[in-house]
Formats: C-alpha cells, structure tokens, sequence
C-alpha cells in the first residue's frame, strides 16, 4: 500500500446526492463531529482503493463559494487552508446549468478537479447527450459519470482520483469582461508584494472575491502589509456591481459551454418561467404581489357578508331568547351580557376567517406565495433581512405561532433573530375580526380597502424594524437568498377546504375554550360589585380600566378600549369578545357595531388608532411564549413585547391624529 | 403562424390595455374626488381608489405585453397570459362580491344596502372580467404557453 494519504474533498450543490456518493464510497468507515467553531456538520472517511489509502471529506452542500454563510465558509476553507489533493464536486447531471455554478468558482481556485456527473441515469432516461470529452477540454477537468444510488462509476471515480492526484493542478480562468480584469490585474499586483500571501492563495482567485466584496477574503489581508493599499483600492469601486457583473459572466461562461456539451441540456423556457417573467418583473412584481393580496382581504371581507348577517340574527334571535326565558337577572347576564355579546361578537367573523385562509391556501398552493419571497427579497435585503424571511412572515398572517417556529428555516442566527422579532407584526388571523368590526362600522364600502391598509401597514413596520434592527443590533449584512421556485399548478380546491376547515376548527377551539373564559371573566369584573350598574366605572373592570386608562389617553382611547386591549393579550379576539361585553352589546338592537358607532368618543379616527394598535401591540400569550422559547433568551421575549407596544402606541397617536384632521375636512 | 399569432395577441394587449387604463385612472381620480360624482353615471365607473389602482396594474401588465411584442419578443404572449389570467381573477372577485351584494339585499335585506341595484353591482372589473372572458374564448389557442 502506498506510504502517502490521498485526501479527497467531496463538494457539491445540496441535493446532488453527494452524501449518498460519500457513503458509496466510505461505507461504514465513517466519523461525524463538527467543524471547528461551527455546528456544521464534519462527516470524514476512508477507503482502500487499489493499493492506496483515501481520506474523504464530505463538505457542506453549497450553491456557491461566496462565503456568505458558515457551510460556505467550511467549504471554501477547508479547500483553501488544508489543500486537499483532489476535489470531487458531485454535480446534479438533470440541472447543470445551477451546479455548474460552483464549478467555476472551484477551477478558479486551481484545485485539482473531478466532476462527478450524479444522477446519470436520470438524464440519460430524458434523452440528455453529455459529450464528456467536449466538457473535459472546455474545463481542464475530469469528467465521471455516476449513479451513486446504484453504486455505478465508483470505481471509475477512484480510478480517475488516484491518476489526478498526483497530477499538477492548474487554474482554469474565466473572462470577466475588459474593466473587472483591469481591475483583478492590478489587484493582484498589489496583493503579490505581500510574497505569504501569494504562497498561501491563488492571487487571481483572492482578486475576484476581494472585487466581490467578500468580508472572508477581507480578513485573509488583515495581517498583510498589503492591506491598506488594498483597501484604498476597493474604496473607489461599488463592489456590489463588481459582484453583479462577476456573476454575470459566469453565469454567460455557463450558456456558452452547455450548448457545446449538452444541446438537450440547455432548458427551454417552460410556461412556468414565462409566467415567472412578468410576476417577478422588477416594475411589476410588487404591484401585482399587493393588487392580488388587496384583492384576498376585499374578498374576505365582501363575500363573508351574507354569512355574518345570517349568524348576527342568529345571536340577536339567542340574546332575546335568554332576556325572555332567564328569570334570574344574573345568569340571564352572564348569558346575554357576557357569553352571547362576547363569544357571539368573535363567533361572528368566523366566514371572514374561512375566507381568509382558503385564499391564502389557494396561493399557496397555486406556487405565487413563494414568488412573492422572491420579489419581496431585493427590498427585505436593503432592509437588513433575507428573502427567505419573508415565508415566516407570510405565514404570520394566520398565526404568529408557526410563523415563529417557521424561522428555523433560516440558517443564520442574525438574520433568525430579526425575522422572529419582526414576524408579530404580520398581521394574524385572530386580528381580522377586531378590523372587520370597526372598518366595517366607520368606513363602510371602503371597509376592505382600509383592512389591506392595515396590513400593509404591518408589512412596513416589519421591514422598517429589521432596518432598525440591523443598523443598531445585528450589524452586518443579510445571508443572500437562494431557492428553488416551484412550478405554477393549478390550485386544488379540496386542499385549500381542508386546510381551510383545518385552521376553523383552530380558531373555534380557542373560541370555545380560552375565549369563553375570557369573556366569563371580564363579565364577572364587570358585574361585581354588586348592585354597581352593569360595566360602568365604578365595577371591577371600570376600576382596572380607569387605572389603566392615563397609559392610553394620550392616543384618545378611553378605559373600556384599555380593558380590551389588556385582555386580548390572552388571545387577540378577546379584544373585541371585551367589547361586546363592556359595551352590553347582547340584544340586537345593541350590536357591537350600532352600539360603538353611537359612542360620540367612538370616532372613525379612534377606530383607526385601534386597529393599529391592536395590529402592532404585544403579540399574545402564546407567541411570546415561542419567541421565548425560539429566541431561547427571556431578555429578547421582553424586547419584543416592550418594543412592539411602543410602536403600537406611536403609531397609533399618529394615525388618530391624523384621522382627526382627515375625517373632519 | 407565430408571427400572425404574436400580431394578434399585441393587438389583444393594446386594446384591453387601453380600456382597463381608462377604466381604472378614472375610477381611481374619481375616488379621490378629482372628478365630479356625475362625471359618468356611478353605475358605470364608480369612485374606487384601491379597485381602480387594480385596473391600472392590469393595464400595466398588457401594455408591458406590447412594449415586448413590438421589440420582437416572444415574451409578450406572457404578459398578455398572465393580464388575462389577472382580469379573469378580478372578474371573479367582483362577480362574487356581486352575488353576495344581492343575497344582502334581495334576500336578508340587510341594513346598508337599501339602494343597492343589480346595475350598481355590476362594477368595471366585472364588465371587463365578462370581456376578457369572451376574447379568451376566442383566441384560446393563441394564449398557449407551449414550450
């Protein structure tokens, strides 16, 4: 056996199947840690293969080499600082055009390069002809069809590892157009007066990610001599152009060489990326992105009218009957005036929150929801966030619970935190019924338009939040966002229902349980002591309320409004089951809706304060909860509720003032 | 073929372009009460800011379609697929607000809707959803996203 270890880099695009060939390769003679500093995972084998003995590193899966997040970092690293004797990239051989990708950037790096075209069986069963003679001569690197499932082009793979690995390794430079190599040029002047550091990188390659404006080469210079000089240089360019343009050339190297390799290869625009083209137009992407969710809430809204009519006779029918056939005066009360003005004001909005939820099921599943992550991502990443953060916050438009726990998905802590502090202000589901009632009471046909406002209101604080966020308390930049859009399809309808019921019967369990208790208790406030009228001042509640009320005057609010707000804490559609109760809105002629727009200090100006507020204040229990539990830090759960109640409480002053001078003219 | 196809459907874009713009400027203008409330019979075009900006968006993605037909691009037969599948949505939306309209006032006779009439239920992006739908039928086969 031969003296000397060969020690091979496995590196490829996730979902390549480049696990699956590090484990066809190593069977059992595997050992797993961490790689120093991270929690990524460190996966290292071995194998004896015709006489010599192989080390494999199975690197993390990374679309690019730009060091943006910590698995690109080990990657990249690991190539440059340990310099391994051969890299393996595993490539997806039915999308070549995407892996390619990171194939430019690991010839640049002049290692000694095998690609391993995985997944050969899948493109040969499409009809792709890869001409691997054309690709090894275009790339100066080894070609290798594989199967890694099957087992098949292992053995050639190793053949060809042991051949390469004592073979000299070259550089394979890619044409960045006149102006970036003018640039690279005197770039790597610069750097080759610093002799360590030309040992220890490829000049070029150190030229173009300095160019990139990447803050893990900027680092590799931090010692040098060379550094200032270098930085000067930089100074006087807009590296993040330099970076569009880079990319743009590889992405133009990629087009050339396909057609030459693979004439089946090169994909055809599908309807779906038609379609893509003008949904994620940069001029008309946002605006059609806001005219279809305006077009959700005019509909939840418009189209759950009939129904809310047929359950509002029904409770007004309820309420009479009690009041009529209740001979004790406290339980006919608690019945009327508690549980059928607090529960029957919820229950009401139930058709808004079906609606509601099947259309956003029907986007969803349609395909656009995750197009709007895209579209949203270029804003979100001027504004401190990723694009990937937007998907937690679409899904806080049901519930902040999940939309919380969605955060998971994104993979830097930085970014993680920010999206969970941001996320509450996505205005959820339980929120809806507060603004149906009162955008329905004061601003009548123009209802929907002002609850889309609200919305979009929470859109914009989020992402002014992150921006804040960013600036103060998670400096640096944002991870870049990178996802596979799903093709379009078309919607199911039974999906949507059942997902629909699914999250009515949520809501009609919190109704029953944490709701009726809510409600059962503000009434026992309210009623006591005894012989006070019923809801006035001088009750339990008037006393917490008129405690509670100078917090709130200033905004306009009165104590009845501060009860309701401190009690939808437990859930958001306690506000308005407070309401019912405290305004005794139990018969029919009493509705919620007459009764408020008869209170003169009800104004349409101080409904708009509360629907802010009520949009932007503490989430509830059960999301602090989470953020708690998420962010696994008591210091920022108290941060974000202290936080999103300052904001709410601004804001809302602000928007009542403004309604006062707006309403009035 | 094609090129007669892509003549057509530039054609399609240029006139629904044109009719959902005027639709939707004047609806918006009217809504922020740019315009007098008699400036065409409410029931026809009524004052509506949020709707009316919708009508524009609308018109944006077919004129857009026409700016690509005229350069040459195939990529026109998109926008004009894609403001087609928007005024069939839209079209939707208000034909369901419409029927719910009317189960409000011809069936529970709910407070508010007094004065409703089936004509001012019929809003433009309904009209021209209803339009859309007919040029739809008739040129079915040029809107085909076909690889």
């Amino acid at each position: 056996m031969s003296e000397k270890k060969i020690r091979v880099a496995v590196a490829g695009n996730p979902n390549v199947g480049k696990t699956t060939l590090f484990n066809a390769i190593t069977g059992a003679r595997q050992k797993v840690g961490n790689w120093p500093g991270v929690t990524v995972e460190k996966k290292v084998g071995s194998k004896e293969y015709s006489g010599h003995m192989l080390e494999i590193v199975d690197l993390p899966g990374t679309y690019s080499l730009t060091a943006y997040s910590a698995d690109e970092v080990v990657a990249r690293d690991y190539i440059l600082e340990e310099k391994p004797d051969v890299v393996v990239q595993v490539l997806d051989s039915t999308n070549l055009e995407r892996n390619l990708y990171l194939s430019t950037q690991l010839l640049e790096m002049g290692v000694n390069l095998i690609l391993a075209l995985n997944m050969s069986d899948l493109s040969e069963k499409r009809g792709d002809r890869i001409d691997i003679q054309g690709f090894e001569k275009f790339l100066g690197a080894k070609v290798i069809r594989t199967t890694a499932k099957e087992g098949k082009g292992i053995d050639s793979l190793l053949d060809a590892v042991i051949k390469k690995a004592g073979a000299e390794s070259s550089a394979h430079d890619i044409g960045y157009g006149k102006e970036i190599e003018e640039k690279i040029r005197n770039l790597e002047k610069i750097l080759a007066e610093d002799k360590s550091l030309a040992e220890k990188y490829p000049l070029r390659w150190l030229s173009v990610k300095l160019l990139e404006g990447d803050e893990n080469a900027r680092s590799k210079i931090s010692n040098s001599r060379v550094e200032p000089e270098v930085e000067k240089f930089l100074s006087n360019l807009d590296l993040d152009i330099c970076e569009a343009e880079i990319a743009d050339k590889r992405y133009e190297f990629i087009s050339r060489l396909l057609p030459q390799v693979c004439t089946t290869c090169v994909e055809k625009a599908s309807p779906s990326d038609m379609v893509d083209k003008v949904l994620t137009n940069k001029y008309l992407g946002i605006p059609i992105f806001l005219a279809l969710m305006w077009g959700t809430f005019e509909l939840t809204f418009t189209f759950a009218s009939p129904f809310m009519e047929i359950i509002d006779t029904f409770f007004g029918w309820l309420a009479e009957a009690v009041a009529a056939n209740i001979g004790s005066a406290w339980l006919a009360s608690l019945l009327g005036d508690g549980l059928i003005a607090g529960v029957g004001a919820v229950i009401l909005y139930i058709p808004n929150i079906f609606i509601l939820f099947f259309l956003l099921s029907l986007l969803e599943d349609s395909g656009y929801l995750a197009r709007a992550a895209f579209i949203m991502d270029k804003l979100m990443y001027s504004m401190g966030i990723q694009g990937k953060s937007f998907i937690p916050m679409l899904m806080g438009f049901g519930c902040t619970l999940p939309a919380v726990m969605a955060t998971r998905v994104i993979e830097d802590e930085k970014d993680r935190l920010i999206t969970i502090l941001v996320t509450p202000f996505m205005s959820c589901g339980a929120r809806m019924p507060v603004y149906v009632l009162l955008a329905g009471t004061f601003f009548g046909r123009q209802a929907g338009s002002v609850i889309f406002g609200i919305y979009v209101l929470g859109i914009l604080v989020a992402i002014l939040s992150a921006k804040l966020f960013r600036t103060f308390l998670f400096k640096g930049k944002p991870s870049p966002f990178i996802m596979e859009l799903p093709p379009y399809h078309r919607p199911s309808i039974g999906n949507s229902l059942k997902y629909m019921k699914n999250q009515g019967v949520i809501y009609l369990k919190k109704v029953s349980t944490v709701i009726v208790g809510g409600v059962a208790f503000i009434w026992l406030l309210a009623y006591f002591p005894s012989g006070v009228e019923y809801g006035s001042a001088e009750s339990y509640v008037g006393s917490l309320g008129k405690l509670l009320e100078p917090l709130v005057a200033p905004i306009g609010f009165d104590w009845k409004i501060a009860v309701a707000l401190i009690f939808g804490f437990l859930a958001k559609e306690v506000v308005l089951g407070s309401l019912g109760t405290l305004y005794g809105a139990g018969d029919d002629e009493g509705m919620l809706s007459s009764v408020l727009a008869a209170d003169p200090t009800f104004t349409p100006a101080i409904a708009l304060g509360l629907m802010v507020f009520t949009l932007l204040y503490v989430p509830c229990i059960g999301a602090v909860a989470v953020i708690k539990k998420e962010t696994g830090s008591w210091k920022w759960m108290i941060f974000a509720a202290a936080y999103s109640t300052v904001i709410a409480w601004v804001l809302s002053f602000i928007f009542v003032r403004l309604g006062n001078i707006m309403f009035v003219s | 073929m094609e090129y007669k196809n892509q003549k057509t459907l530039s054609y399609f874009c240029l006139i629904w372009g044109t009719l959902y713009l005027v639709a939707g400027l004047l609806g918006t203008i009217k809504g922020a009460g740019l315009l007098p409330e008699d400036f065409i019979s409410a029931n026809i075009l009524p004052p509506e800011i949020a709707g009316g900006l919708v009508l524009v968006i609308i018109a944006a993605i077919y004129l857009y379609g026409v700016l690509e037909f005229s350069r040459g691009s195939s990529e026109g037969k998109a926008y004009a697929y894609v403001g087609l599948i928007l005024s069939l949505l839209f079209g939707a939306l208000y034909f369901l607000t419409f029927l719910a309209d009317l189960i409000n006032a011809r069936v529970l006779f709910a407070d508010g809707f007094e004065d409703w009439t089936v004509i001012s239920g019929f809003k433009p992006a309904l009209y021209l959803g209803l339009l859309s739908l007919a040029g739809y039928l008739n040129l079915k086969n040029k809107f085909e996203l076909a690889e």
